[in-house]
């Protein structure tokens, strides 16, 4: 018995055998419908197969490469797959298609992802962090982004004076630069290692020396 | 007792600094001054503190105040993520500097959020409110001279915080700096400003508690140009350079510098220029001051390192004060003259022509309107006359218009005798007008008496008036001493008496009638201006003394009588006889070419001091005024002739001339 996946635009879906699971993360992060990636992205599959797999293949748009899945853990098997010539700007889809030696198929599918390597790079939706308000002596809060494109980017928190409050620098290859969604996080200290008071404390998202577009946020810290 | 204090809290806040590390740090609004003036620096402020933002940045160095201050800016900061105010009030008193101040930041629009189920991304939660969040100070400082030189001040601050929205709580908190300013070299000052000295606890409504951070701030300026003593360079423009250290407490881990200069090129217009190098970077801040009516407008334009694309431009407004000094005028009244000033008015000459040199102006007098006034604040005025001068314009001299103004010259010839000339002005063709006269008298002088003689004027009227003459070979021997035959013609002269030509017997046996004296010593003798010997002799060709001549002419004065009185010249022995009349004679100015000398009282009486002491009189005073006014002449309305004339066998009176 064999089941398709099929995929409905805009989102990701699969029709998946019982013994049957694919999941992706491409640079590290787990893509969803409209995110960001880089032009030259590393897909990193997981499949989880209650038996061997017989056949695999990628599909990055219409360019077909086999995959080759390493055994991680029973029933789990790793696949890694480099673009490495770079993807033009626009939308693109992945698709994956494994059969294993119980002759059952899935087809994943993930669209539409874009690539944005000419324009700078800016920030989807809102830069927010979550908890807010937080409380430094309980928590940390995590301060989400979208990235249009890989970066080096710096955090900048501050308080209400613009003082510099905490600084954190990210390479483009690392989760905080990575094109897609990055999430940091900051434990409500300054760079001195003391906990600020309450207040408001607005972060800057910069990279190449300027805000990246939407990278302004505001953190709130209230201690309970 | 100011040094044991500071030393007594910076000591204490080292001990509290640890102890209390454990609570957040909040921020001092007041921390950094946003007005543009310290920001084109670079920040330096504490040695600049001399306007009222000295309120929080160093109230020590506002003693030397002369007026009311005022600070003011409000701008976004930060990306326009925060707003911003500053206002600072300073008063000075005799009782040292006061002031007030406040500092405001708030920030709203921080966004609730939550987890998206599906993704495990962080979305906005609109189910709840943003938050927002209010920081602000208001600081009482008070500052005063310790001593020449040394300064210390201080103020108190009250903050306020308050979190709203999905956060909601609020707090307050008390803390005080302390500051001193110091001036070792007259060019130099040092500064400090030990901020939140006090560490102020925030305790929120909700339990949870947070300290005030703050800087120990050290700071110097150099007043490296300058026109006064305090200058390291004596220069007509100045300049002024200063470098600030923000020394960290209370957990915060930046060490702050800032360096800048003030240039004045003009007296009114500052170019300012400074680096700051805190926790965000080093950034070039340039700045500059115009000063105007006592209001000083200050722009700067620094960049924040770490804050890309932040507004660079800073603007604040600030009131110094300036005191003016404003003078009006209000014509209350103008009064034309003519003032000559040559020739002398009744003046005698021997020239044929005369210069003439006169003002003929207006004095304008006026309601002067002095206002002192402080801009803004005060203003005090005093109203008092003063005089000023314009020309008179049509002028007229002896009734013939000239071109000139202001002061006339012109020339005359004169005539022998009399002359007069007079000056006529007007401030307009039909206004107020100003005359003047002035006289001068021609004589064509004796061959001995010069025009310089001491007494050519007694002499020139005496014999103008026909009081004496001179001798037929155009001398008048002024030197000679006047017998008493000459005195009494010259006394007699002087008289409005016309005598009779024909003269009956004089009385005295050595003056008959055929003597050219006769009717002169005839009349003298019945007016008693003389009397005549107990011989029944007159003596008329006895030159008289000085001491005689003086008695005679007193008794011509009728003058009364002075005895008993200190002895009038220092050669005169107390009971000299005729101390009576020369003290009265002294002291009714007769005698006045005898001023600082000795009286010599057997000394000869010269004709020339005869005419000056007659000239003195009374009566002949009178003669010469309507002379000199007039013309005239004459001695006035003669009296009817007496007949001074014994009978025969009468006993001629005899008096004892002296």
């Amino acid at each position: 018995m064999s089941l398709l996946i099929v995929l409905a635009a805009g989102a990701f879906s699969l029709a998946q055998a019982s013994s049957l699971d694919i999941s992706i993360k491409i640079n590290g992060i787990k893509p969803y419908p409209g995110d960001p990636i880089s032009a030259t992205p590393r897909i990193e599959v997981t499949l989880t197969s209650s038996s061997a797999v017989q056949s695999a293949k990628i599909s990055v748009d219409s360019t077909s490469s086999n995959l080759n899945f390493a055994a991680t853990d029973i029933y789990r098997y790793l696949a890694t797959h480099e673009v490495t010539a770079a993807l033009t700007d626009g939308n693109h889809a992945i698709t994956i298609e494994v059969t294993n030696v119980s002759n059952e198929a899935l087809t994943f599918e993930a669209m539409p992802l874009y690539v944005q390597s000419a324009a700078e790079v800016i920030i989807q939706g809102f830069a927010l962090n979550y908890p807010n308000p937080f409380d430094p002596g309980v928590q940390s809060t995590r301060i989400g982004y979208t990235l249009s494109k890989p970066a080096n980017v710096k955090l900048n928190i501050f308080d209400l004076a613009g003082n510099l409050v905490r600084k954190i620098s990210f390479a483009a290859d690392q989760e905080g630069g990575r094109a897609g969604y990055n999430e940091v996080s900051w434990d409500g200290r300054y760079d001195g290692g003391n906990y600020v008071g309450n207040g408001i404390y607005p972060f800057l998202i910069i990279a190449n020396r300027k805000v990246v577009p939407n990278g302004i946020g505001k953190i709130t810290v209230f201690k309970q | 007792m100011i040094r044991r204090i500071v030393i007594l809290m910076v000591l204490g806040s080292c001990f509290l600094s640890p102890a209390l590390a454990a609570d957040g740090i909040s921020l001092d609004p007041s921390r950094t001054l946003f007005a543009a003036r310290p920001v084109g620096m670079g920040g330096v402020s504490l040695g600049f503190s001399d306007d009222a933002g000295g309120v929080f940045s160093n109230p020590s160095a506002m003693i030397d105040l002369e007026f009311p201050q005022l600070v003011g800016a409000s701008r976004k900061l930060l990306l326009d993520q925060t707003q911003y105010t500053l206002f600072c009030w300073a008063l000075p008193t005799d009782y040292g500097t006061f002031g007030f101040g406040f500092t405001g930041m708030n920030i709203a629009g921080s966004l609730p959020t939550k987890l998206d189920p599906a993704t495990n991304r962080i979305i906005l939660d609109p189910s709840r409110e943003a938050t927002s969040y209010d920081n602000r100070v208001i600081a009482f400082s008070y500052s005063r001279k310790v001593r020449e030189g040394l300064s210390a001040g201080g103020n108190l601050k009250f903050f306020n915080q308050a979190l709203r929205g999905a956060a909601g709580s609020s707090a307050n908190a008390m803390t005080v700096d302390l500051s001193t300013t110091y001036h070792p070299l007259p060019w130099l000052t040092a500064a400090a400003n030990l901020q939140n000295i006090l560490e102020g606890n925030l305790k929120w409504s909700n339990g949870a508690s947070d300290k005030i951070g703050g800087f120990y701030k050290l700071g110097c300026r150099l007043n490296i140009l300058g026109a006064t003593e305090e200058s390291l360079v004596s220069h007509r423009q100045k300049l002024y350079g200063g470098l600030d250290l923000d020394i960290p407490h209370s957990a915060l881990s930046s060490t702050n510098y800032h360096l800048g200069v003030e240039y004045f090129p003009l007296e009114k217009i500052a170019l300012r220029a400074g680096f700051n190098m805190d926790q965000n970077g080093t950034g070039l801040c340039l700045g500059v001051g115009l000063i105007n009516g006592g209001f000083r407008f200050d722009y700067a334009f620094a960049e924040r390192p770490g804050i890309p694309g932040d507004t660079p431009h800073y603007f604040s407004l600030s009131y110094l004060g300036e005191r003016t000094v404003s003078v009006s005028h209000e014509l209350k009244e103008k009064r034309p003259y003519i003032k000559f000033i040559q020739p002398r008015d009744r003046s005698v000459t021997d020239k044929s022509f005369v210069s003439i040199t006169a003002e003929a102006k207006a004095e304008r007098i006026l309601d002067t309107k002095t206002v002192w006034a402080v801009t803004a604040i005060s203003e005090t005025f005093e109203v008092k006359e003063t005089l000023a001068y314009e020309d008179l314009t049509p002028v007229y001299i002896n009734g013939v218009i000239t071109d000139q103004v202001g002061t006339i010259e012109s020339s005359s010839p004169l005539g022998v005798g009399r002359n007069v000339f007079e000056i006529l002005g007007y401030t307009t063709p039909e206004g107020q007008a100003g005359s003047g006269e002035v006289k001068v008298l021609r004589i064509v002088p004796f061959s001995d008496t010069p025009i310089s003689h001491w007494a050519i004027d007694p002499i020139a009227l005496s014999v103008t008036l026909g009081l004496v003459t001179g001798y037929p070979d155009n001398t008048f021997k002024p030197e000679k001493g006047i017998t008493r035959a000459e005195l009494v013609t010259l006394l007699v002269r002087s008289m409005p008496v016309k005598l009779a030509e024909s003269v009956p017997s004089t009385g005295f046996r050595d003056v008959p009638t055929t003597h050219w004296a006769a009717k002169f010593i005839a009349y003298g003798s019945y007016r008693k201006l003389v009397t005549g010997y107990p011989d029944g002799t007159f003596k008329p060709n006895k030159v008289l003394t000085r001491a005689e001549g003086v008695t005679i002419l007193s008794r011509y004065a009728q003058l009364v009588e002075k005895e008993g009185l200190p002895a009038p010249f220092p050669d005169l022995k107390a009971d000299f006889w005729a101390n009576k009349y020369i003290t009265p004679a002294k002291e009714a100015g007769m005698l006045k070419y005898l001023e600082g000398k000795n009286f010599e009282p057997s000394k000869p009486f010269p004709r020339a001091e005869a005419c000056e002491v007659l000239y003195r009189t009374p009566t002949v005073q009178r003669r010469v005024d309507r002379f000199w006014e007039t013309g005239v002449v004459s001695a006035g309305t003669p009296e009817t002739q007496p007949q001074p004339q014994p009978a025969e066998g009468t006993e001629v009176p005899t008096y004892e001339a002296r």
